[in-house]
């Protein structure tokens, strides 16, 4: 998990953006990514498609793809090429999509 | 719907194209810059406007350097280009439509390629070559953005994609908690976030010494710094020291973080082998060997860095001529001393030609944005040599101390080509060192077979992650070199684009 350098609490209140990461509230500085909102809390991003493990985010750049994430509805966003806005809906993505089904929730 | 046409288009807002950007637009070209991120400088000076101006009091944590990008960036969002963030380039296209060909208002003989430029691609290629000259023809661009999927056309292309981290393939490094040494710095730097203790760096070069000095400015000491550079790679980089010392202030700022990292009292293991990540649903531990006993250090958050290598998807996809750097240990385009291609308008400058940092990446991109300007008439070649000798030799100092950071810094074989047969070599499809071991041993003769096989290198990140990995593990299992076993061809799109997005894009009028 990340923290925040601010934890000592001395510096003013920056700009910041609630969203929603697996129904639960997070706050992250403005500007941060998706990303660093599931770093902070720990989450995971997605279960594999193969085996069903845990992915969470790995190069925070674009490269590796295992921050895929479904974001207001949508799949396969790249948690760490999304910048987070307030009221954003993240969940982790969960195994392969499987046709006819409802989305994963 | 008409496609927007420009001089110039560069794919990547780093030092390099930052740098090409400026010089394009003092000779007057129209240059559009597409970036992914959301505010110019790359990886290396990535968010720099924001901290600066929005949190000045953590610029101490990154240092001069990063600092020094500030006026750089706004340099560049004064030049004049039409800079588009947010922009994520999945296809460029030289091939040209007959309809575009037609109505191209250049005359013939209008485009000229430098004397002496690496373009000689054979008979077979050189009639489509001398037909693209005398037309002029435009290299097409396609790139999805918030807005949906564009296409802008230009005649001259640059890639200044820079680099990524090498994948790690070490047991465990899959597991959650485990991430690139970049990554912590992205993190620094985008969300003014720490990793949570304890936090353990494994692995070799620059960046590590670097994250471990500023985890440490920003309030955070790592648990361990876990080196991973074999003993007798100090011996062979001794014998490229002395041009390195010739190199601007390398050695001396290596020196003085190692220095620094000393004095802070972290614990420091040297030349570990046998690494492995432990942990069941994240990352909990790293055991490793080092000096003749085992470890393992509890860790909650683990980052791994073995250097960085081009991030080449883009330039691979259009085919260009390349080749296996046996010191760096990837594949490099083969272009000329201005960053020309083996394809007639196509340039690739800075890290994604070949790691040699980024303050050689500004002077290279300065010298493919004087070339463009040349090939397109803009100045002749009395200008361009004249303006171009500080930057070459600027340029050649840089890379002067890299014969020895590449050798100093190598990975071992081990971080290459994992051992270990379960260790995950394809994150995506979950393929294992053991399943392509197992398939290079039956025969396969390539990357691209491998991939049919066995499905490595076909998930969403297109073989970013285990590209060089497959390579190198087929050559060492086949005693081959990996330039005979060769690389994945990349098709674009090299990002995933949905249907809808390319079904929206605006066509070009008259195809």
């Amino acid at each position: 998990m990340f923290r925040s350098l601010r934890d000592d609490g001395a510096e003013a209140p920056r700009p910041e953006v609630t969203l929603a990461v697996d129904g639960e509230p997070c706050t992250v500085p403005s500007g941060a990514t998706v990303a660093a909102a599931l770093l902070q809390r720990g989450s995971i991003a997605r279960l594999t498609a193969r085996s069903g493990s845990a992915r969470a985010p790995y190069c925070m750049m674009g490269i590796c793809f295992d921050c895929l994430v479904e974001i207001d509805g949508v799949p396969n966003r790249q948690a760490c090429m999304v910048v987070a806005e307030p009221g954003m809906d993240v969940r982790c993505q969960d195994g392969h999509r499987r046709v006819g089904l409802e989305p994963a929730r | 719907m008409t496609v927007e046409r420009f001089d110039l288009a560069i794919v990547g807002a780093g030092p390099a194209g930052m740098a090409a950007a400026l010089e394009a637009r003092r000779n007057r070209l129209r240059t559009v810059v597409l970036d992914e991120q959301p505010t110019p400088g790359g990886q290396v000076w990535r968010n720099i406007e924001s901290v600066t101006t929005r949190r000045p009091q953590d610029l101490f944590v990154f240092g001069s350097e990063y600092a020094d990008g500030f006026s750089f960036a706004q340099r560049f969002r004064a030049c004049g280009a039409d800079f588009r963030p947010g922009a994520r380039v999945w296809q460029v296209e030289v091939a040209t439509p007959v309809a575009a060909q037609a109505r191209d208002p250049d005359p013939p003989g209008a485009f000229v390629l430098p004397s002496g430029s690496a373009l000689d691609t054979g008979p077979d290629d050189e009639a489509v070559h001398v037909e693209r000259r005398r037309t002029g023809a435009d290299r097409h661009l396609f790139y999805t953005d918030a807005r949906g999927a564009h296409h802008v056309a230009a005649r001259h292309v640059l890639v200044a994609t820079g680099a990524y981290e090498r994948p790690v393939p070490v047991p465990g490094w899959t597991l959650p908690g485990v991430l690139t040494c970049g990554a912590a710095q992205v993190m620094l730097k985008t969300a003014a976030m720490v990793p949570g203790s304890p936090v353990v760096l494994v692995g070799s070069g620059p960046l590590v010494l670097l994250l471990a000095v500023q985890l440490l400015r920003a309030g955070v000491k790592p648990a361990a710094v876990v080196g991973t550079v074999p003993s007798g790679n100090y011996l062979r980089a001794a014998a490229r020291l002395w041009p390195a010392l010739l190199a601007p202030g390398y050695l001396s700022k290596g020196l003085s973080l190692i220095g620094a990292l000393r004095r802070s009292g972290v614990a420091r293991f040297a030349a570990a082998t046998e690494l492995r990540i432990e942990g069941t649903a994240r990352a909990e531990a790293v055991a490793f060997r080092s000096g003749g006993r085992e470890h393992r250090i509890a860790a909650q958050t683990v980052l791994l860095h073995q250097g960085v290598v081009p991030n080449a998807n883009l330039w691979q996809s259009l085919g260009l001529e390349h080749y296996w750097d046996a010191a760096q240990r990837c594949f490099r385009p083969a272009v000329d001393t201005w960053g020309n291609t083996t394809l007639a308008g196509v340039l690739v400058a800075g890290d994604s030609a070949g790691i040699g940092g980024a303050e050689a990446a500004l002077f290279a991109g300065e010298l493919s944005g004087l070339s463009i300007a040349w090939q397109q008439r803009r100045i002749d070649t009395a200008e361009r040599d004249r303006r171009a000798w500080l930057a070459r030799r600027a340029l050649k100092a840089h890379w002067s101390v890299r014969p020895f950071l590449d050798r100093l810094y190598q990975p071992p074989s081990a971080m290459r080509v994992p051992a270990d047969d379960d260790t995950i070599v394809c994150r995506c499809e979950e393929v294992t060192a053991g399943e392509v071991r197992q398939l290079a041993l039956t025969g396969v003769p390539g990357p691209n077979q491998m991939k049919a096989f066995s499905r490595c290198g076909m998930g969403p990140c297109q073989g970013r992650m285990c590209g060089l990995t497959v390579t190198e593990l087929i050559a060492a299992t086949q005693h081959r070199t990996p330039s005979e076993v060769g690389c994945f061809r990349v098709r674009a799109p090299v990002l995933p684009v949905t249907v809808g997005e390319v079904a929206d894009l605006e066509r070009p009028s008259g195809s």
